[in-house]
């Protein structure tokens, strides 16, 4: 995890910044490789599917090669990088059709793949909290992050996510122990 | 934050392992550089013929207006009905007639809605509700809003909103779901006219164990917005604005392999057209055990009706799934209404992906034991 106190990993990374900021585009492929896996498993969480989530990741690093430029180090460069990717997922997510597509795609998909027996259980989970809360339980998850820094990616107050999580840890537990599953998709209609 | 937990956060911090160790690895690398060298080509090539494409997009919309309208003129065809509505010249504004289904947009030409005209201010961003409409199946909140701040315009309006909390005359919308399960009423939104309006919508659970909303309520949309300190609350009352809506239990049954299926309700307003369906499965199979279904509904010419959203819930492990599907309204009461249940076609070598046909829409299996033809007797 990228704390804002210097750590080894931090520095490097830094340097690595300033390098690319300087017009070093290949030494991105640092970051990429730095990043990549939390990046990737934030959006399968958030997209429900796989392809479309490395999809969503590969324009987020595109989208922060682009943007390198804006980037200072008043927040931790892991947070910054977040912050486009929770603006990029909630934008692919509000286009109805595809939360609606992946959905079925990720209903379908249940039998076939093994690998979702194992994310079943966290997918069924994480359909129980609003957006919101499963990006904040995301990044709490992926990253070990403070309520100081979600708040800083989520653009809200500190104290709105500590009381929010303090909700979504009631309600996940409270969820198994009373069971249930909810299916819902909705999808813009036709002219 | 505290990184002091609680000993139930035991559960949470086993979820959390096992997100952070889901064992799915990706190699991003090269993809990804590849993608934003050829991006960049791409976009310096696109970028000189960008205006153009728009405004003959622009001019060619303005002559077919023109061309329909001298149309109607120089045959001297209006009547005296067309004339008044031409007058109203319907939904210049309308953000129902512009964005809306079918059946939105008949709420704006008949005047099934109320314009309530309702906003709250805070900060310079000003959030409105121009249109409101209640028809007994789904409630649909026109939202707009007006700011010259560039804060709050880098953004669509639905996603500059943090959250959309509902109470109905003062109550948390979910003591309107069914008690004890976790079966719950979201509103979600549709694209607007414009990047400045959206149309916010939900529908109660009546079908699925939960209370009916009241015929007349005050409906209260809290939106909390990211740097702005209040949240945005607009009290709006809400009337059912149809009378009459034909509402028909058929219970109608089928049964194909281990599925049963009943069709519960059909419910026909002139906005809406709702039908609940029922899947039970044997005692010891499990819903999730099926393909995810979908409903399409025809008129007795066999019209299909567009599909507006659906919600269903089964119990987990459960071998009961009550679905509510809404459609766009029918323009005449059909004869009968067909109701064709099917399942969405994966390809073989990609579980993933859809099998489309040559269209590119996905190829759909009906099951035609399941097909339900209901005589419309009002």
């Amino acid at each position: 995890m990228e704390k804002l106190n210097a750590n080894n990993q931090n520095v490097d990374i830094n340097l690595v910044i300033e390098q690319v900021q300087a017009g070093d585009k290949q030494a991105y492929t640092h970051i990429i490789r730095r990043y990549q896996q939390q990046i990737f498993l934030y959006c399968y969480y958030l997209l429900k599917n796989r392809e479309e989530a490395e999809d969503a990741a590969q324009e987020i690093f595109i989208k922060g090669l682009e943007h390198i430029d804006q980037f200072v180090p008043a927040v931790s460069f892991s947070a910054w990088l977040y912050k486009i990717a929770q603006n990029h997922c909630t934008d692919l997510l509000k286009r109805n059709t595809r939360t609606f597509k992946s959905f079925i795609q990720y209903k379908l998909n249940l039998k076939q793949q093994p690998i979702h027996e194992y994310t079943n259980l966290i997918h069924e989970l994480l359909d129980q909290l609003t957006l919101k809360d499963r990006q904040i339980l995301l990044l709490r998850s992926l990253e070990d992050y403070n309520y100081e820094e979600i708040a800083t990616i989520m653009g809200l107050k500190s104290s709105t996510i500590r009381k929010r999580y303090e909700r979504l840890r009631k309600k996940l537990i409270n969820y198994n122990e009373k069971g249930g599953k909810q299916i819902e998709h909705s999808f813009k209609p036709g002219r | 934050m505290s990184t002091h937990l609680n000993p139930e956060d035991k559960e949470i911090e086993h979820l959390q392992k096992l997100i952070r160790n889901t064992p799915i690895q990706v190699d991003l690398m090269d993809r990804t550089m590849e993608r934003y060298s050829n991006m960049k080509t791409r976009r310096y090539k696109h970028s000189n013929s960008r205006s153009k494409r728009v405004r003959n997009a622009f001019f060619g919309t303005s002559t077919a207006l023109v061309m329909a309208f001298i149309l109607v003129v120089s045959t001297g065809f209006i009547s005296p009905t067309m004339a008044a509505s031409l007058k109203q010249v319907p939904g210049m504004n309308s953000i129902f007639q512009l964005a809306g289904d079918i059946g939105l947009q008949t709420a704006d030409e008949k005047g099934l809605l109320s314009k309530p005209n309702l906003s709250d201010t805070h900060d310079g961003l000003t959030l409105s509700v121009p249109e409101v409409m209640f028809d007994g199946t789904r409630v649909s909140i026109a939202l707009e809003r007006q700011t010259t701040d560039k804060r709050f315009l880098n953004t669509e309006l639905p996603l500059l909103l943090d959250d959309l909390i509902l109470s109905i005359n003062g109550e948390d919308i979910h003591s309107y779901a069914p008690a004890n399960t976790s079966n719950s009423i979201d509103p979600y939104t549709i694209p607007g006219k414009n990047s400045n309006s959206t149309i916010i919508q939900f529908s109660d659970l009546r079908n699925q164990g939960g209370k009916p909303f009241p015929d007349k309520f005050n409906l209260t949309v809290s939106m909390p917005v990211s740097g702005i300190k209040q949240p945005f609350k607009i009290e709006i009352p809400v009337e059912k604005n149809t009378k009459n809506n034909l509402v028909f239990t058929p219970s109608l049954k089928r049964k194909y392999s281990n599925i049963d299926y009943t069709l519960e309700k059909v419910e026909l307003t002139p906005i809406t057209t709702s039908i609940t369906t029922r899947i039970k499965l044997p005692t010891n199979s499990k819903i999730s055990s099926l393909p995810f279904l979908e409903y399409e509904i025809y008129d007795d010419k066999g019209k299909q009706l567009k599909s507006i959203s659906s919600n269903g819930w089964s119990a987990t492990d459960g071998n009961v799934l009550i679905t509510d599907s809404r459609f766009e309204p029918f323009t005449s009461l059909p004869k009968s209404i067909t109701i064709k249940v099917d399942k969405v076609i994966l390809r073989k070598d990609d579980k993933s992906k859809f099998e489309l046909d040559k269209d590119g829409n996905p190829k759909i299996e009906y099951f035609p034991d399941l097909e339900i033809t209901y005589p419309i007797n009002p």
